[in-house]
């Protein structure tokens, strides 16, 4: 993996929470969120949009007012052992963050998409892409999907029209028919698949920030999320009280489209545009773990961690595929787990970040000064020449 | 300094008519003067009229150092070279070496002629309109061409030999109020590490300028056309011209210049979008349809509309081969067809076209070796990679291996290998430059000449994904 120095920048991050982080909603988890909270599953969504939006503001505290990593944040305040637990606990979150995308992906190819499927060896090519993305690093990721924008807005678009016209809204009433119970109990539930902000902790300190960088990647998180509620609405309005038997609802909700039923099913290129943005929010959460782990136990060649990596998520995969109910082993045995790492974390770390910089110990830096990089934490001088194309996004907006 | 014994003894020993080197013997005032000259690189008569005939004439010249040759020899570019050796390595690269007896050192006299091709339009790069002119073998034509069109003093040109054997001139141009210094720095750095025998072709110089020696992927740009040379050099780009090639090489390259013609600039600019868009898709086709057309009858029959469905059932039916290995057997006669048509003389290539194409497609349809669709999409494909000449190879060897990923794993497959490739492409640069720009990472000024093209007086600034002195590029007189 490469440093992480001038690597992610903002117009990327805004892409991602607009297009990329809402796609991870649409496989299991509208059936699994319908099942438990039935028709106010999109409440459920609303109050994590709520939730996510105050810990997203505060990441992007961070990143404007704190040009430390996360490494020096947690090193200035807790010291390098503290630090290295608190990386291993993120990398084991990761892992969950991880395991739990691909497994899904993998059962919808088994499932769904291969008629004749030969085994779940399918799994490869995302392993690939996972090991892959892994080497090259973030940088990789994100700009493949920026280069990817016009793509992710066609899929989640095409999606929305071929099912809305279908959908009768009116299924959302009546409004908390079971009362509030069964939306806190999925709150505490399915924060695995929320809580996207997290992607920000591994590159603190490394995003190129423009003119309005918070504002704009606040409004597309909540452009995206409300995308999500509006596609569960329309969920329940083509399948009401079936929803939660609609497993891979992202394959079926173009089912009754009058405009694509003369077509064939072409609804599957969306559902193929979507898989690629899903297989590379996959590839940035597989590439923090490699990072924390890789920062963690501070071993020289990057590969090794990248290997830890892999062997864990193998390892875990292949466990829980033994079985049956592999979703509900994830949400019950670990949902404790996801949600203190999840929420109550990143608030340490920020109040740490507060806390430590009120107290006058840390020093001020400047981004014309100097520039961080990824593991060592040893400051370089910025080259007199920068980046052309560095230049050219840093002009667009300049500096916030 | 070496003595006059030592020069004559030197020139003896590596001039020698075995290597083809002539030697003229006459008398200078009292002194006897030898003239050296390769045959065949040399204008003869030029050397009879204009140094042999004048230094004969000049009996009432006293002949004591060369600064009185060259008082005498003033028809003819000539210089005096101290370095014999120097002076008998520019003898085989056409010069014409002059030793006077006594003198300590040689004259070296410019009389090169020898045969060059016209300039005439390459066969790779026509035009329906815009210039025709386009590059030959000849270094000092590609040069004079290019100096006809950029008529500044900020034109520079850095001149170095490349290949112990070859000798080979290589010349490094650029707009030094435009082009940035450390990238011409870095190329005649990178140039200058050649180590090797010889250098036949512009290909030579790529394969050391290229940063990721083992891509499949272009990374150093080329034309044969003197117009879009330039065009390269007003971005900041910097030209690298070898003697002996018509492929006049550029840096740094971006993958959007693949798409872009030099037509498209000569054109309204909504028809120069259409037809980079058109090429963008060709490639997409070129690259996948072979790769889908597996994937979905093998893994994935659902994706197929019914009727369509229906007809394909029809046409593979009693196919002996699995779809994927008679896509790929159709592939591989495909590139047989296209290799051998474009070796072959063209009368022979249209024979070629016509038993490949007809008669063998048809009688391995009617033999039931293969299927119609498979053909058809063969075609298609092949026909499409063809709309991106420049990139052509590239897209054969990426449609084989999506091929294969389609096959084995289906969609999943698809989607793997592209999005592994795009990991690839967004983290190559080329001296510092994002390959992918102006896509990868956004720059927004740049997308005026992206896959879609502004009119030119919109385009006021130079591309900013290159590295360039001078951004601003049109100034509107007030």
């Amino acid at each position: 993996m490469e440093k992480l120095d001038t690597l992610v920048s903002s117009r990327q991050l805004t892409v991602f929470f607009l297009l990329v982080a809402p796609l991870t909603k649409f496989l299991v988890l509208p059936s699994l969120l319908f099942f438990t909270a039935s028709r106010d599953a999109y409440i459920v969504v609303l109050c994590y949009l709520a939730i996510d939006i105050i810990f997203l503001a505060l990441m992007l505290d961070l990143v404007k007012n704190d040009k430390r990593t996360l490494s020096e944040i947690l090193t200035d305040a807790i010291g390098t052992v503290g630090k290295n637990i608190v990386f291993v606990i993120l990398g084991l979150y990761f892992l969950l963050k991880t395991l739990m995308p691909v497994l899904e992906q993998a059962l919808l190819s088994h499932n769904i998409l291969y008629e004749s499927s030969p085994s779940l060896a399918l799994v490869i090519p995302i392993f690939a892409v996972l090991c892959y993305g892994g080497i090259v690093g973030f940088k990789s990721s994100f700009r493949t999907i920026e280069l990817l924008t016009m793509l992710f807005a066609f899929g989640i678009v095409t999606m929305i029209l071929s099912a809305m016209f279908a959908s009768d809204v009116q299924g959302i009433f009546p409004v908390l028919e079971y009362g509030v119970s069964p939306i806190i109990k999925s709150l505490f539930s399915f924060s695995l698949w929320f809580g996207d902000f997290v992607i920000l902790l591994p590159l603190l300190g490394n995003i190129k920030k423009v003119k309005h960088t918070t504002r704009n990647i606040l409004i597309a998180f909540t452009i995206g999320m409300a995308t999500v509620t509006v596609m569960y609405i329309i969920i329940l309005g083509i399948f009401g009280v079936l929803a939660p038997r609609q497993l891979y609802i992202i394959t079926k909700v173009s089912k009754y489209s009058v405009a694509l039923s003369n077509l064939g099913r072409v609804d599957f290129l969306f559902i193929a545009i979507n898989l690629v943005g899903m297989i590379l929010h996959t590839t940035i959460l597989f590439t923090s773990m490699v990072y924390f782990f890789h920062e963690a136990l501070k071993i020289n060649k990057t590969i090794i961690s990248w290997v830890i990596s892999i062997l864990l998520l193998v390892f875990t995969m292949m466990y829980l595929l033994r079985f049956k109910a592999i979703t509900n082993i994830v949400i019950s045995a670990f949902s404790y787990f996801v949600l203190a790492v999840q929420y109550i974390f990143p608030l340490i770390i920020y109040a740490l970040a507060k806390w430590k910089k009120a107290l006058g110990a840390i020093p001020e830096k400047s981004d014309e000064q100097t520039l961080k990089t990824k593991s060592t934490g040893k400051q370089q001088p910025i080259n007199d020449k920068q980046s052309p194309v560095a230049t050219a996004i840093s002009a667009e907006g300049g500096a916030e | 300094m070496a003595n006059s014994t030592t020069i004559k003894t030197k020139l003896d020993r590596d001039l020698t008519p075995e290597s083809f080197i002539k030697v003229k013997t006459f008398l200078v005032g009292d002194l006897s003067a030898w003239l050296y000259f390769s045959d065949g690189l040399v204008d003869q008569s030029s050397l009879n009229e204009f140094v042999i005939k004048p230094l004969v004439d000049a009996t009432h010249v006293e002949f004591n150092s060369t600064t009185d040759v060259q008082n005498t020899l003033l028809s003819i570019e000539l210089v005096a070279e101290p370095d014999v050796d120097t002076a008998i390595m520019a003898v085989y690269n056409g010069d014409s070496l002059l030793y006077i007896d006594g003198f300590s050192e040689v004259i070296l006299i410019n009389a090169k002629k020898y045969p060059t091709r016209a300039v005439m339009e390459p066969p790779t790069s026509t035009v329906v309109k815009g210039s025709r002119e386009g590059f030959t073998e000849d270094v000092m034509t590609n040069i004079s061409l290019l100096k006809r069109r950029l008529k500044t003093p900020h034109l520079k040109f850095i001149f170095l030999k490349v290949g112990k054997q070859s000798q080979t001139t290589v010349c490094i141009s650029y707009l030094e109020t435009i082009a940035d210094n450390d990238i011409v720095d870095k190329i005649k750095t990178a140039i200058d590490a050649i180590s090797i025998d010889g250098v036949l072709d512009s290909s030579y110089i790529r394969a050391y300028l290229q940063e990721n020696k083992l891509s499949i992927f272009k990374q150093v740009g080329d034309t044969e056309k003197p117009d879009i040379l330039t065009a390269k050099l007003l971005e900041g780009r910097v030209a690298v011209i070898v003697d002996g090639s018509p492929l006049v090489l550029t840096l740094p390259f971006l993958l959007i210049e693949d798409f872009q013609s030099a037509e498209d600039y000569y054109s309204v600019p909504h028809n120069a979008s259409f037809l980079r868009v058109l090429r963008f898709i060709a490639m997409l086709i070129g690259v996948f349809t072979p790769g889908m057309y597996v994937a979905f009858e093998i893994f994935h029959i659902q994706f197929i509309p019914l009727r369509f469905l229906l007809t394909i059932s029809t046409a593979i039916k009693g196919i002996p081969l699995t779809p994927n290995v008679e896509m790929l057997f159709t592939l591989f006669v495909f590139e047989i067809l296209n290799e051998a048509s474009i070796r072959m003389p063209k009368y022979v290539g249209t024979a070629m076209s016509v038993v490949g194409g007809l008669v063998l497609g048809d009688t391995a349809v009617q033999a039931g070796i293969i299927s119609t669709p498979t053909i058809l999409i063969v075609a298609l494909s092949g026909i499409a990679a063809y709309t991106v000449p420049d990139a052509r190879n590239t897209i054969s060897l990426l449609r084989l291996v999506f091929l294969i990923l389609a096959g084995t794993f289906g969609i999943l497959g698809l989607i793997g290998g592209t999005i592994i490739v795009l990991f690839y492409l967004v983290k190559l640069s080329n001296f510092g430059v994002p390959y992918l720009a102006p896509y990868a990472p956004y720059v927004k000024n740049d997308l005026k000449d992206g896959l879609f093209k502004s009119p030119l007086p919109v385009a006021n600034d130079r591309p900013q994904s290159l590295f360039n002195k001078n951004k601003r590029r049109l100034l509107w007189k007030s």
